[in-house]
C-alpha cells in the first residue's frame, strides 16, 4: 500500500536545483562539443547561485518534510547556505588548477554538486536511512573526486583508501541503524528518542548507538578513526583536500549536533564517558602528529583532527547537562544553547581559514601540476607572491587562534561553554593543547617570512584564486574583530533546532 | 529470553567442541609425509601455471560496474511492480510513476554520460 506524504515543494527547492544541476552539467560537459573549460565552472557557479537565490527568495515554513524523514528550519539553511559557498569557492579553486594544468578532469564540477546535495541531505535528515542516505551521496562524490590527479600513484591510493575504509564506516552505520531499528520500531530520531527517554534499550540499543557513533567517528576524522585522513588529505588535489577539510566536515558535524541534540536522552548515558575519551585522544593525537609532519597538507590534516577534538568539546557541552537533569527541556538549557551556538560559530570560522589556506596551496605550483606541498616549499614566499603569503599567514595564526581572529573567538566560545557545563579539565587540555599546536602553524610563517627565498621556486598560478582567499581571509579577520552579529546568527539558528 | 536461549548456546558449544575435537585428532593421529606434487596448489587437477597476481583489463571494472547499475534497478523495479497494483486502488497511481520515471531518468542520464564518453567503447 502506498500512501503519498505531502509533499512541499518550496521547501525542497534548493535540493532539486543542486540535484538537477548536476544532471545538467554532465549532460552539457558530455553533449556540448565546442565547450570551453570555463563554460563548466559558470554553469556550475550559476546552480549553485540558483540554489542560494532559492533558498533566499522562497521561504517555506519550517518543519519536517516527506513525512518526517527531512527537517527543514534556520538551522538546516546555515548549513546550507555554508556548503553552497564552500561549494562555490571550491569550484573557483579547481577551475583555476585546470585552466592551467594539462589534466583537465570536466567530471570534477557535477561530483561537487552532488557531494553539495549529499551534504545537505545529510544536515537535514531526522531519520537513520535518510542519514545514511546523505552520508553515502556525499561519500561517493568525494571518493571520485580524490583520484583526481589521473596519473598519480598517491592520488589514486588515496582514492582506494578511502573508498574501502569508508565502505567499512557506513556499513558500521548501517549495522548500527539496523539495532536501534530493531529497539525502537523506527528509523525517525524521535523514535529512537522516545526510546532512549525511558532507558528500556537495553544493550542491543547501546551497541546500535556505538556503531553509528563509528559512522560519524570515520566521517569526522576522530582518533582512533582517523589513519585515513593524513594519506588521503596528502593524496588528494589540494583544492579537494580544501573541500573535504571543510564541507565533508562541517556536514557531518552538523548531521552529528542534530542527532546528539534531537536522540539526546538515550545517547547521554551511553554516548558521554565514550566520546570524553574519543575527544582526550583527537585533541592530542591530531597536536602531537601535526609536530613533526614535513608536507603541509600533513600537518593540516592532523590540526583537521585537532580541531574535530574542539568541536566535540563543544558536543560533549551539549551533553553533558542532559545527563545531570534529563527531566529539564533543552531549550531552557543556557549551557546548551551556548555550545550548540559556539559549535556553529567555530564551524565557519573554520571552513574560512582552511579554504583561504587551501586556496593559497592549491595555486602554488610547478608545470605538471606539481603542487607545494612541502612547508619548506614556502621558504620567502613572502618576497615573491606578498598578498599570498598575507593569506596564508593570517589563516595560520587564525587556526592557531591568535586573538583577533575568527579561531580565537571559535575556540573562546567552545572552551566557555565546556566550563559552563562543568568539563573544566576538558577545557584546561583543549587550551593546552591549541598552545602546543601554535609552533606548527607558526613555523610556516616563519618559513614564509624569515628564510631565504629558494633555488627553484614554486610559482603562484593563479589571481582569481588568490583573490577569493584574500576575501575569505579578510572574513577571517572581520569576523575576529566583530562576532556579535554572526554570533547572534548562530545562536538563533541552533535555537530553532530545539524547538 | 536468556533461559530460552540456553539451547542453542548448548547447541553452538557441541558444534565447536565437535568440530575442534576432529580437527586435533586429524592433526594428532593423521600421517605427515610431504613430497613437493602434494604441497603445489590445486587447480582442477591441472599443474598450476603462473601466480594468482595477474593483470587483467580495466574495462571488465567498468564493466562489473555496469552490471550493478542496471542490476540494482532491476531489483528495485521488481517490488515496485509488485506494490504498484494497490497504488492504482489507492489513488496514488500518478505520484508511484512519477518516482520511478524520476528514478529511471536520473539512472539513464548517467547511462548516456558514459555512452557518450565512450566508456562502453571496447577499446
Amino acid at each position: 500500500m502506498i500512501t503519498v506524504p505531502p509533499v512541499n515543494w518550496p521547501a525542497l527547492l534548493p535540493y532539486l536545483v543542486i540535484g538537477g544541476g548536476g544532471l545538467v552539467v554532465m549532460l552539457v560537459d558530455a553533449f556540448v562539443r565546442t565547450l570551453r573549460k570555463d563554460h563548466l565552472t559558470a554553469l556550475t557557479g550559476l546552480v549553485f547561485l540558483g540554489a542560494a537565490i532559492a533558498m533566499i527568495a522562497v521561504k517555506p515554513e519550517p518543519g519536517p518534510q516527506l513525512g518526517g524523514m527531512l527537517t527543514v528550519q534556520m538551522y538546516t539553511r546555515f548549513f546550507d547556505f555554508l556548503l553552497l559557498g564552500i561549494g562555490l569557492v571550491t569550484t573557483v579553486y579547481g577551475s583555476a588548477v585546470y585552466s592551467q594544468d594539462g589534466d583537465y578532469r570536466p567530471e570534477f564540477y557535477p561530483l561537487v554538486l552532488f557531494a553539495v546535495l549529499g551534504m545537505m541531505v545529510l544536515v537535514a535528515a531526522s531519520d537513520l536511512l535518510i542519514l545514511f542516505l546523505g552520508i553515502e551521496t556525499m561519500s561517493l562524490a568525494v571518493y571520485a573526486l580524490v583520484c583526481g590527479r589521473r596519473g598519480e600513484l598517491r592520488s589514486s591510493e588515496a582514492a582506494l583508501k578511502y573508498l574501502l575504509l569508508g565502505s567499512f564506516a557506513s556499513a558500521f552505520l548501517l549495522m548500527g541503524a539496523a539495532l536501534l531499528y530493531g529497539c525502537a520500531g523506527g528509523t525517525s530520531y524521535a523514535a529512537l528518542a522516545a526510546v532512549g527517554g525511558t532507558g528500556e534499550g537495553g544493550p542491543l540499543f547501546a551497541v546500535g548507538l556505538g556503531l553509528v557513533l563509528v559512522g560519524f567517528a570515520f566521517k569526522v576524522a576522530m582518533v582512533p578513526f582517523h589513519m585515513w585522513t593524513p594519506d588521503v588529505y596528502d593524496g588528494a588535489p589540494a583544492h579537494v583536500t580544501g573541500f573535504m577539510a571543510t564541507a565533508v566536515k562541517a556536514a557531518a558535524f552538523g548531521a552529528l549536533i542534530r542527532f546528539v541534540t534531537i536522540a539526546l536522552p538515550g545517547l547521554a548515558a551511553h554516548w558521554s564517558g565514550l566520546l570524553t575519551v574519543l575527544t582526550v585522544l583527537t585533541m592530542t593525537a591530531g597536536n602531537l602528529l601535526a609536530l613533526v609532519q614535513a608536507s603541509i597538507k600533513r600537518m593540516l590534516a592532523y590540526s583537521s583532527i585537532a580541531h574535530a577534538g574542539y568541536l566535540l568539546l563543544g558536543v560533549l557541552a551539549i551533553l553533558a547537562p542532559a545527563g545531570g537533569d534529563p527531566g529539564r527541556p533543552l531549550r531552557e538549557s543556557a549551557v546548551v544553547q551556548a555550545a550548540g551556538s559556539g559549535l556553529l560559530f567555530y564551524l565557519l570560522g573554520y571552513c574560512l581559514m582552511n579554504l583561504a589556506a587551501f586556496g593559497v596551496i592549491s595555486q602554488l605550483g610547478r608545470s605538471g601540476g606539481v603542487e607545494a606541498d612541502q612547508v619548506d616549499h614556502y621558504r620567502g614566499l613572502s618576497g615573491r607572491q606578498p598578498v599570498a603569503a598575507a593569506v596564508l599567514a593570517v589563516a595560520m595564526f587564525s587556526l592557531a587562534g591568535i586573538p583577533g581572529t575568527v579561531g580565537f573567538l571559535g575556540k573562546f566560545y567552545l572552551f566557555e561553554a565546556a566550563i559552563r557545563a562543568q568539563l573544566v579539565p576538558l577545557a584546561i587540555w583543549g587550551v593546552v593543547n591549541s598552545l602546543l599546536s601554535v609552533y606548527y602553524y607558526l613555523r610556516v610563517v616563519v618559513v614564509m617570512y624569515m628564510s631565504d627565498d629558494q633555488t627553484e621556486p614554486f610559482d603562484g598560478r593563479n589571481w582569481e584564486t588568490i583573490l577569493l582567499a584574500g576575501c575569505l581571509a579578510a572574513l577571517v579577520v572581520l569576523l575576529g574583530v566583530f562576532p556579535a552579529a554572526v554570533h547572534g546568527l548562530t545562536s538563533l539558528a541552533f535555537g530553532t533546532m530545539l524547538g | 529470553m536468556t533461559a530460552s536461549a540456553v539451547p542453542v548456546l548448548l547447541v553452538l558449544l557441541v558444534a565447536v567442541l565437535f568440530a575442534a575435537l576432529f580437527l586435533v585428532l586429524s592433526y594428532w593421529l593423521g600421517p605427515r609425509r610431504r613430497d613437493p606434487l602434494k604441497e603445489s596448489p590445486y587447480e582442477c587437477g591441472i599443474p598450476a601455471r603462473g601466480t594468482v597476481q595477474i593483470r587483467f583489463f580495466v574495462r571488465f571494472f567498468l564493466v562489473a560496474l555496469f552490471f550493478l547499475i542496471f542490476d540494482l534497478e532491476a531489483v528495485f523495479l521488481y517490488p515496485w511492480v509488485l506494490v504498484f497494483r494497490s497504488s492504482l486502488e489507492s489513488g496514488a497511481a500518478a505520484f508511484a510513476l512519477g518516482e520511478m520515471g524520476v528514478f529511471l531518468a536520473i539512472l539513464v542520464t548517467g547511462f548516456v554520460y558514459v555512452w557518450r564518453k565512450g566508456g562502453l567503447e571496447w577499446q
